[in-house]
């Protein structure tokens, strides 16, 4: 081709790209995510499949049409934004919902947690809690309801307890409890479901379909945080705020608090530390600022587990950390150079 | 040589370098019959034309003569006639008046020129208080991209503390390999010109020398020590790779620990940086009374054939340095004047080289980002890898809404548009290009405050005189 | 029921009690203001355009109700409005003529080449710093609609890679002539039609044939035909303006202009021009055949009198 009469493109520097954007960004969080998936599906069977094939189906959907024929813009769902929410929130779920109950999560995820204010990157909230929370607020029996079909757990609550195919989360369990010798009803709550520290960290107890398995949430997040999708900052202010708390709680009052490792294996703390609160569009641009937005989302979690109506706070902690965002980015600068 | 490589303090990215051409030598491309020379090669005011139309030039008389403090001479690469003074396309992407000779091809210089070799000898024999002079004589402006007039550089105001002489070989734009070439087959003179440089600053006191280079280009460091090792003072220090440890502040951080501050310049902090490719030609124009009269222009990118170093006149077309090199491939997808981090994107190939022309690189499609813009995730890596420790992703935000005012306190003035925000956003946004705008409107603004406060003055100054008006009684 | 009851009372207990704080409190903080002010404002056109020199239409009013001076205008408000103002105030305002924006440019994609592919934000002031445009013509419309983004009164759209306007809904504020990096948009009488030079190219004339079908090429012709002197060339400018002021429509220039169409009439002139070009070619053709004839009879000699006719 002639040098001289070549058509050139014109564009402002810089001219080379760095090829994680947005996409691939939103895939690796995928993939970082599929560990827990298989988990879930091995600890609850076909009921974690039905949730995870539900959750993304109708969050893609949602999406899809709502941008379609209500707002009238172009589609975004290969972004694979939509996708991710409507994981997260499948993984937040327990694997009793019923289908009609994830997709009204999803769509208010979609609908109100991110297009209603302007789509990608404009809302203040993440998505999938928002959609949480909702399900949590409006259906809370259905949203606590920890009975099983299949999969591991089921083969286990059979020695147990073969009618009701059910069991407490520990957290469900300290919340709930109103006899009068905590140690020795624990103990035995813990002996007959198998609970000790190994089976919480590999994830065979009962809670959502994500949360059991803090191996695989740490498989993934190290995958992430070697792929540089996530920084190292929120997950450990986060989980290193509750563990200190946690302990000076257990040593306030041993009676009537779980120890503190308990407390940082059992609830959803390592799924929402690792891959909710540090969802990059809902958390602080500067290290400090993370540093600060980690520790707040660890107060509140602790706050709220000790102290509020509901057994897990993770949730709520990491949305009300996220209203501060804003107000962090503004008084939390980088340093700047030569100042 | 430290066991830890030295590096800037904050932000910065690690680009893959492409140097496809390093092991290329330097090939020297004929001077061909047309040569365009622009009036404004260098920062400041364009040079004033002092040569009429069909007048006979020779290599090294000044054809432009400088036109203000901040400005430089241009001085004929050949030897021939003026065919024309007009408007023509220049490397900065706009028309500018240029300069087209014609030439003889019979290569006679305007003074003699004399041969001497670059040696401590030399430089000790030298007596530096004609060397700004030759200097600005020769047309010499920095040879890294920007093109500050050098004279300037080399007269700074008297309370100004010169201890420290930084010679920047660090190349951290991917792809260009000029400088690295010149560093390895130019040692001697490069090393003689930091020397010289270093007389000219000595009057005041103890001067040291460092030459900075990217430890990707061990073969450079290797070469540029050995010369080095002859004069006193003179250190090579060996950086780790990251972009963009080419630019001035970068630099002087990343090799004396010392930061410029913010709208200060690097004499604020007793340093002075040169290119290694200017040093060389200050060396030539000092001692040997050479004329700026060539470069030597890394031409690569995928988009190119075979890449390459070529030496080369001013004023010849960058469509001649391409076909030198085999000619564009079928997918090439952007031509760029420089390196391809802050480099100029052209719309065509008939522009000729000038002082500021580092390389010309022809991208492909797979290399060029060609994205439209996505939405902001907030990420926030924009915020980490900026080494000005700025925000662009909030910087972007504000001028998207149109809130101009917000800029100052977010010190856009400090941007060196360096497009590593640019480089990193995984929404592909143009930072760089909202960001010129943002300046632009600052100043704008800024302006506009500065004349309502000297209207606002003048009128107190008007009221204060009582008796002058009458109708104010109300 | 009783608990319905009691909430009831409760919040309309406190209702009640916050009421009249609110009442106490806007009788006690009141500041006094000119009612005038109020109402001139709500007569303006609340585009807050900012085209009076104000910051918005409350600005305005405010300044003008304090010192009301004829010099101050609002250019986009109609004469009635004006008037009604004035009758509040007892001092009209400043009544311009009414002004509408043109563009002096007919860079549409189809008359100018595309010399190269734009990447970056589509707006035009972001690519008049980048490099000079992705038409051939540095001067031309660069029609990314930065003052289409402007306009307040939905009065520009891009078409075909130019901006159009529609001078029923411009208002001649003149925000789009600011935002405009190109410097090709102007503000001209509104009147029944409108005559224009839609180009601003400086190039010299070959420059400007190469470049684009339409655009000014300095010829003179018009500055020779206008009855009015309102056509000029100035020196080295290469390109023909046309004085809004003393033109009178007649649309000579636009008839005379027949090769590269760079004068463009607008409106119930456009009649004219047809009339001026049939009646040329008409007189065109007469002559040709009393040329034939005269050449069917005396042959040799009136051939160089035809030659000449055709290079005037």
């Amino acid at each position: 081709m002639e040098t001289k009469d070549k058509k050139w493109i014109v564009g402002q520097g810089s001219h080379i790209y760095f090829p994680q954007d947005t996409r691939i960004i939103m895939f690796q969080v995928i993939l970082a995510l599929l560990p827990a998936c298989a988990m879930a599906l091995y600890v609850f069977g076909m009921d974690a499949l039905k949730v995870l094939l539900v959750g993304v189906i109708s969050a893609v959907a949602a999406e899809a049409l709502i941008q379609k024929y209500l707002m009238k813009t172009a589609l975004t769902i290969n972004d694979y934004s939509a996708a991710l929410t409507g994981l997260l929130l499948a993984l937040n779920l327990p694997a009793s919902s019923p289908w009609w109950m994830i997709c009204i999560g999803s769509l208010i995820a979609i609908g109100i947690g991110k297009l209603a204010y302007g789509g990608l990157g404009q809302n203040p909230f993440n998505p999938a809690l928002v959609g949480r929370v909702a399900l949590l607020i409006g259906f809370p029996a259905l949203m606590t309801n920890w009975s099983v079909t299949g999969g591991y757990l089921a083969e286990l609550y059979r020695k147990v307890n073969p009618e009701t195919l059910t069991a407490a989360t520990p957290l469900g369990f300290v919340k709930a409890y109103s006899g009068t010798n905590f140690s020795a009803d624990l103990v035995n709550y813990f002996n007959s479901y198998k609970i000790n520290w190994e089976s919480l960290f590999v994830g065979t107890t009962s809670g959502s379909i994500g949360e059991i398995s803090e191996l695989a949430l740490l498989l993934g997040g190290a995958y992430l945080i070697y792929k540089k999708v996530i920084n190292w900052e929120i997950p450990v202010s986060f989980i290193g705020t509750v563990g200190l708390i946690s302990m000076a709680a257990y040593y306030a009052n041993p009676q009537a608090t779980l120890l503190p490792h308990y407390h940082l294996l059992s609830g959803g703390l390592f799924l929402g530390a690792i891959f909710m609160a540090t969802d990059m569009v809902t958390s602080p641009f500067t290290f400090k600022g993370r540093i600060i937005f980690g520790i707040g989302c660890g107060v509140l979690t602790m706050l709220i587990r000790l102290y509020g109506g509901y057994p897990e706070g993770v949730s709520f902690a990491i949305l009300l950390m996220n209203i501060f965002v804003p107000i962090i980015d503004i008084y939390i600068k980088p340093k700047r150079f030569g100042v | 040589m430290a066991s830890e490589l030295k590096t800037f303090s904050q932000g910065g990215i690690h680009v893959d370098d492409r140097k496809y051409s390093h092991e290329s030598p330097i090939e020297k491309l004929p001077a061909s019959k047309l040569l365009v020379i622009p009036t404004s090669q260098h920062i400041g005011a364009p040079a004033k034309v002092v040569v009429a139309k069909d007048q006979a030039v020779k290599i090294g008389q000044i054809i432009a003569e400088k036109a203000g403090f901040i400005s430089a001479n241009i001085v004929s690469p050949a030897s021939g006639v003026v065919k024309a003074i007009e408007a023509r396309m220049s490397p900065t992407g706009f028309k500018q008046e240029c300069i087209v000779i014609e030439n003889d091809m019979k290569d006679e210089y305007f003074e003699a020129v004399t041969d001497i070799a670059p040696s401590p000898e030399a430089i000790e024999k030298y007596d530096p208080a004609s060397a700004v002079k030759q200097v600005e004589k020769a047309g010499i402006v920095g040879m890294g991209g920007a093109a500050f007039p050098t004279s300037v550089k080399l007269s700074p105001p008297p309370d100004t503390k010169i201890d420290t002489i930084i010679l920047n070989g660090v190349e951290c734009e991917p792809y260009l390999t000029a400088d690295a070439r010149i560093m390895i087959e130019d040692a001697d003179k490069i090393a003689a010109g930091l020397a010289l440089i270093m007389k000219i600053f000595s009057k005041n006191g103890p001067v040291k020398g460092y030459i900075g280079i990217e430890a990707n280009k061990p073969d450079s460091i290797q070469k540029m020590s050995e010369a080095a090792a002859k004069y006193k003072d003179i250190q090579v220090v060996s950086l780790a790779l990251k972009y963009p440890q080419g630019g001035e502040k970068q630099l002087i951080n990343a090799i004396t620990g010392r930061s410029v501050p913010s709208g200060k310049l690097p004499g604020s902090v007793g340093c002075v940086v040169q290119n290694v490719a200017t040093a060389a030609a200050i060396f030539d124009a000092a001692v040997n009374n050479k004329p700026l009269i060539e470069r030597v222009v890394t031409v690569t990118g995928l988009g190119v054939k075979t890449p390459k170093n070529l030496l080369v006149r001013f004023g010849v077309m960058f469509t001649e340095l391409i076909d030198y090199c085999g000619g564009i491939t079928e997918d090439a997808a952007m031509l760029i004047c420089g390196g391809p981090m802050m480099g100029k994107a052209l719309q065509t190939s008939e522009v000729p080289v000038t002082k500021a022309v580092s390389g010309i690189l022809v991208l492909n499609h797979s290399e060029a980002n060609l994205y439209e813009e996505a939405p902001c995730i907030r990420c926030g890596r924009c915020v980490d890898v900026c080494p000005m420790g700025l925000q662009p992703g909030m910087i972007n935000k504000v001028i998207e809404a149109g809130e101009y005012e917000k800029l100052e306190e977010l010190a856009i003035m400090d941007c060196i548009e360096c497009g590593s925000c640019n480089y990193i956003c995984a929404g592909h946004e143009r930072l760089v290009q909202k960001i010129k705008i943002g300046k632009i409107k600052l100043q704008e603004i800024l302006k506009a405050r500065k004349e309502k406060e000297a209207r606002e003055k003048a009128k107190a100054e008007t009221k204060a005189a009582p008796q002058d008006k009458p109708g104010e009684s109300k | 029921m009783s608990e319905i009851i009691m909430s009831v009372l409760v919040m309309g207990f406190i209702a009640i009690i916050l009421a009249i704080a609110l009442i106490i409190s806007s009788k006690k903080f009141y500041v006094p203001e000119n009612p005038l002010i109020e109402k001139v404002a709500a007569l303006l056109p609340q585009a807050n355009c900012g085209a009076c020199g104000f910051p918005g239409c409350a600005g305005f009013a405010k300044a003008f109700v304090e010192n009301p001076s004829p010099e101050m205008r609002c250019p986009v408000a109609p004469p009635e409005v004006l008037k009604a103002i004035g009758e509040v105030v007892g001092t009209a305002v400043g009544e311009g003529k009414p002004m509408r924006a043109v563009l002096h440019c007919n860079g549409k994609h189809s008359n100018v080449q595309k010399v190269s592919e734009y990447i970056g934000i589509r707006s035009c002031a972001s690519a008049h710093i980048l490099y000079t445009g992705d038409k051939a013509c540095m001067y031309s419309c660069i029609g990314y609609g930065d003052c289409a983004n402007v306009c307040l009164f939905g009065a520009i759209k891009i078409e075909d890679g130019i901006a159009v306007f529609d001078p029923e809904k411009c208002t001649g504020c003149g925000l789009c002539v600011k935002a405009c990096p190109r410097h090709v948009i102007s503000l001209v009488q509104k009147r029944i039609s409108n005559v224009r030079v839609t180009c601003s190219s400086h190039d010299r004339g070959p420059v400007v044939r190469k470049n684009c079908k339409v655009g000014c090429i300095a010829c003179g012709k018009c500055v020779k035909v206008c009855p009015k002197q309102a056509i000029t060339v100035a020196p080295g400018s290469n390109l023909a303006q046309i004085d809004d002021q003393k033109c009178i429509l007649c649309g000579k220039c636009v008839a005379e202009c027949d090769i590269m169409h760079a004068i463009t009439a607008e409106g119930r002139v456009v009649k004219a021009v047809e009339i001026i070009i049939k009646k040329k070619q008409q007189e065109k053709e007469e002559k040709q055949k009393a040329a034939a004839l005269a050449a069917a009879g005396t042959g040799g000699e009136n051939a160089a009198a035809e030659t000449k006719e055709v290079k005037s």
